[in-house]
């Protein structure tokens, strides 16, 4: 019974991602369409959690924007995603990072992980 | 005749050609075999015999074994139900012996699914007739998701009949309208529609044809 809807769910899943986990930073490539256009728009934040199992999977990815927060919470195998970097490597002690939200400036920074991890 | 019987395998997510997120309900075809016909001469009405899934020979009475005794293979179905059909011509549309697939279903197709939903055992007013209980404060303690008043005092002297009451819930038939079909899988006898159905994982459900407005917009 379960093994049918794996595979379903595996013709929509992708198996390129980078591995990375809460604290680090990214840049996520995003398809926008305007119109009858569509460009790639980039979206660098820290990502302060991962939820969710297989294709359900999502992450949520937060930066500061003209000095609002903003977040956006993404679908892991989304076809809206073009590519993901990993930009840095966040030294953190939580799987999820919401006490960021109520922190504005230095306080709000993450430590950068001095011996990245390996992918 | 857009009529079958399905189990209900379970709802995952799949993403469309915009890349947006449509939630799935998987329903796998498993040996729908029509086993006899009901005839307007014979039995005043017109209406298909189907068998669903298998069972071994041993697990069904003998009386129950007779029905599929003319049938090429003596496979014995796991229960039978009847899809009446409006007019006679229908009924030349298969062959008794014949099995029922999905391809008679187009993705963008609407349909309508009945099951058995989950039983929810013995329910209070909020949860099973969606009463907004009583408030959480003012003196109420902890008397907050009863009924409240269920009737009058001298006239009329009793309770109404059918007065909405705690009581058994769930566990009956129950049909969701009008759901699409995003996608059908020939090969492994599989639909998926768009948004859950009633009934636990594993449950035999019905598939037809919506009575609402049939195809419009999507793919037509």
């Amino acid at each position: 019974m379960d093994s049918i809807i794996h595979k379903i769910e595996a013709a929509y899943k992708k198996d390129d991602l980078p591995s990375f986990k809460a604290g680090d930073r990214l840049k996520v490539h995003l398809r926008v369409v305007e119109g009858k256009n569509e460009r790639i728009q980039v979206f660098e934040g820290d990502v302060i959690g991962i939820r969710g199992r297989g294709i359900q999977e999502n992450f949520t990815i937060r930066k500061i924007s003209n000095g609002v927060g903003v977040e956006k919470i993404i679908p892991m195998h989304s076809p809206k995603i073009d590519k993901i970097e990993v930009v840095r490597c966040g030294r953190v002690r939580r799987a999820k990072l919401y006490y960021l939200r109520e922190l504005s400036g230095k306080k709000a920074r993450i430590k950068e992980k001095m011996k990245p991890r390996k992918n | 005749m857009k009529n079958i019987i399905g189990t209900k395998l379970g709802m995952t997510r799949i993403f469309d050609e915009e890349g947006l997120s449509i939630p799935v309900t998987i329903i796998k075809i498993d040996k729908c075999r029509i086993i006899g016909k009901r005839t307007k001469e014979k039995d005043s009405y017109s209406a298909f015999r189907v068998g669903y899934q298998e069972k071994k020979e041993k697990n069904a009475t003998k009386p129950y074994q007779g029905q599929f005794a003319a049938l090429e293979g003596n496979s014995i179905s796991k229960f039978i139900i009847e899809f009446k059909v409006s007019n006679a011509e229908v009924l030349t549309e298969y062959e008794v012996g014949s099995y029922l697939t999905v391809d008679m279903f187009e993705e963008g197709d609407y349909v309508d699914v009945s099951g058995i939903s989950r039983g929810k055992g013995f329910a209070g007013v909020m949860k099973r007739h969606g009463f907004a209980g009583l408030p959480a404060t003012h003196g109420h303690g902890e008397y907050r998701r009863a009924p409240g008043s269920i009737g009058n005092a001298s006239t009329p002297s009793r309770v109404f009949k059918g007065k909405k009451m705690p009581g058994r819930y769930g566990g009956t038939q129950v049909t969701i309208q009008k759901l699409t079909i995003v996608k059908i899988d020939t090969e492994e006898q599989l639909l998926l529609l768009k948004g859950s159905i009633p009934g636990v994982k594993g449950s035999s459900v019905r598939v037809k044809e919506t009575v609402k407005v049939k195809k419009r917009g999507r793919n037509k």
